[in-house]
């Protein structure tokens, strides 16, 4: 064989052994839009959400979603989402039953309130903050809700 | 060997391997490949963008609370998609101060009085998807890349957990997900993004700190922020090209 013949065929058993390691390894999508595979697109499309959005919770709690929503001034948490406070609305099977969706009225609403209303000097000064300890206390010790009976509209209170 | 043969032998070789590179390379892609992959979204149409207004936050934690809910992140204090930072200037200290405890999930605590606090503020964070990412570059598998609207995803059934990525990226934004055997990272909620919905952490933050929208829209939250605001970004000199927008935050913050 002259030199020649022998260049080509050590070239086209390399050629050969990097298509069969190619198509061996590579996964079918592998190169469709770039080094990655595109079937990992189509995954992460198709993925379930979960959080819900307060317009979705709507269409039961008709009156709750009214009363978060309002116009009126003492109505100060209408930019809130009412998973922010309840949870994701998602249904979830849970112990093997399935519920009818993941919110709940949080166990401790004092803490819920304040993990916005805590007086941090980190916060921005129009933020309404109130403190527990201390000689500024405001009413420490009691639930929130004794006072601001309706937490979607708390600036009321009776 | 002649020189005649010796150039003969390399052009013949030269030859066999432009054709089989022409024959073999990944052809263009055709509209209706395109379409199979992505569900019928068209990612051409999008550019994502994210602007944070770090003089908003007050440190509640919400959006960390809906972030672990919404993308199932491991709920011990060492795993964050997204974390919020407190950033505090104290009188009479030349230390700057930085504290986030479990990412800010349970908010923070009162630890600094009123009175000896020079300055403090609070920075939420993310993934900047990088124009330039360098955990992209890292991958060794091709487990980690960049979509043509503008966000860095992970593909976990193809990640060798080898962790490059972790190391490679400069704000931290990366964390291995023991649960799923991955290095993971904040989307920006591409499930959610790609379905016309906000990410979660924008949604659930009550004072709009997290902006978020489309660049490619004129009308957009996040183009009306970007001209509207001074803004910058983290770590420019990097040249990874962080792409999230803050606003309000000290030269200190990285």
């Amino acid at each position: 064989m002259s030199f020649t013949g022998r260049l080509l065929l050590i070239a086209l058993i390399c050629v050969a052994a990097y298509v069969v390691a190619k198509y061996a390894t590579e996964p079918p999508s592998f190169n469709v839009y770039g080094h990655y595979r595109a079937a990992n697109l189509s995954k992460q499309l198709s993925m379930e959400t979960k959080f819900i959005e307060k317009e979705t919770c709507q269409t039961c709690h008709q009156q709750e979603y009214n009363d978060l929503c309002s116009k009126e001034p003492s109505s100060s948490h209408r930019d809130l989402q009412c998973e922010a406070c309840h949870g994701l609305g998602v249904a979830r099977p849970k112990e093997g039953i399935v519920l009818s969706h993941g919110c709940k009225i949080p166990p401790d609403v004092t803490k819920q309130c304040m993990y916005c209303h805590e007086m941090l000097p980190s916060k921005p000064k129009g933020m309404p903050q109130i403190t527990l300890k201390g000689p500024e206390a405001h009413f420490p010790g009691m639930a929130c809700t004794i006072c601001h009976t309706n937490t979607h509209k708390p600036a009321y209170y009776k | 060997m002649k020189r005649r043969d010796f150039i003969k032998a390399t052009g013949t070789v030269t030859l066999a391997a432009g054709v089989y590179l022409t024959i073999l390379k990944p052809s263009p892609v055709n509209a209706k490949e395109e379409k199979d992959w992505l569900n019928g979204y068209d990612w051409n149409k999008h550019h994502w963008g994210f602007g944070i207004d770090s003089t908003k936050c007050i440190g509640c934690g919400s959006c960390v609370r809906a972030c672990k809910e919404e993308n199932d992140v491991p709920k011990d204090p060492y795993h964050f998609r997204c974390w919020v930072e407190r950033y505090a200037h104290l009188k009479g200290e030349e230390k700057l101060k930085v504290d986030s405890p479990n990412g800010g999930y349970d908010s923070f605590p009162d630890k600094y009085k009123k009175e000896e606090v020079l300055k403090s503020f609070f920075v939420p964070k993310l993934c900047n998807q990088c124009a330039v990412p360098p955990c992209v570059q890292v991958c060794p598998v091709g487990a980690t890349y960049q979509t043509k609207d503008g966000v860095v995803l992970v593909d976990n059934d193809y990640c060798i957990g080898c962790r490059y990525c972790i190391s490679a990226c400069p704000f931290g934004a990366r964390y291995m997900n023991d649960e799923v055997g991955c290095a993971d990272k904040c989307t920006w909620c591409y499930h959610r993004i790609t379905k016309g919905l906000e990410p979660v952490c924008v949604l659930a933050c009550p004072v709009e700190a997290r902006i978020f929208g489309d660049l490619k829209d004129k009308n957009s939250e996040i183009n009306k922020f970007i001209e509207e605001h001074k803004i910058i970004a983290l770590k420019p000199d990097l040249g990874c090209e962080a792409k999230v927008a803050y606003i309000g935050i000290d030269s200190e913050v990285r």
